[in-house]
């Protein structure tokens, strides 16, 4: 995915007008294409984990809430990622269809693309969770 | 989702794509193409999330009998 990206980046910086538009476009949907269910899996993995701890047995309150707040602490910032992730979007496609590709809309692509890779470095946190 | 949790859904997101549509459509995209584009943003999950954890943090509460 990473090498399409980066060919369609390079096609964005370097093209002009309506096909930078499109290609812009193709960008952000390849985030979407992956992206999108990705976070999906980071929610229901962080309900799985905190269901498991409701379920076990024979844990005080005290283990159970340091491990419910380990989890809060792997979700919390993932799902706040995705959701900056999900405005820079936003913010990339109204500055390409404004045609402002050069300014605003390369910046909220090139923002977009660092987003997902920070976000690609938290994912691998979630099967952590429920280790102990 | 409940109920609520699709209304609240609902009125976080539009402002964003309301907008985001108006502007879609400025530039020249019809209607149907300024829809298609929008549908294919990242889905905000966030209120599902928020929703999912309240539920366990009460559950975890009522399991210890702090609820």
């Amino acid at each position: 995915m990473r090498a399409r990206v980066l060919a369609l980046v390079l096609f964005v910086l370097s093209g002009c007008g309506a096909a930078q538009i499109r290609h812009g476009h193709e960008v952000l949907n390849t985030i979407t294409d992956v992206g999108d269910p990705t976070y999906a899996m980071a929610v229901d993995a962080c309900d799985a984990a905190r269901d498991a701890i409701i379920a076990r047995e024979g844990t005080t309150y005290e283990q159970d809430r340091a491990a419910m707040d380990q989890i809060h602490e792997v979700c919390d910032p993932i799902v706040a990622g995705f959701e900056v992730l999900r405005g820079a979007q936003i913010t990339a496609r109204v500055a390409l269809d404004s045609g402002d590709f050069m300014g605003a809309a390369a910046a909220g692509i090139r923002e977009a693309l660092d987003l997902w890779g920070r976000l690609q470095r938290l994912i691998p946190q979630l099967a952590t969770l429920g280790r102990e | 989702m409940d109920a609520s949790g699709w209304v609240k859904l609902g009125i976080d997101l539009l402002p964003s794509v309301v907008g985001l549509v108006e502007s879609l459509v400025k530039a020249g995209h019809s209607p149907e193409e300024a829809r298609e584009i929008v549908k294919r943003d990242l889905e905000s999950r966030q209120a599902e999330y928020e929703r999912e954890k309240a539920e366990d943090e009460q559950a975890l509460g009522d399991k210890h009998g702090r609820g």
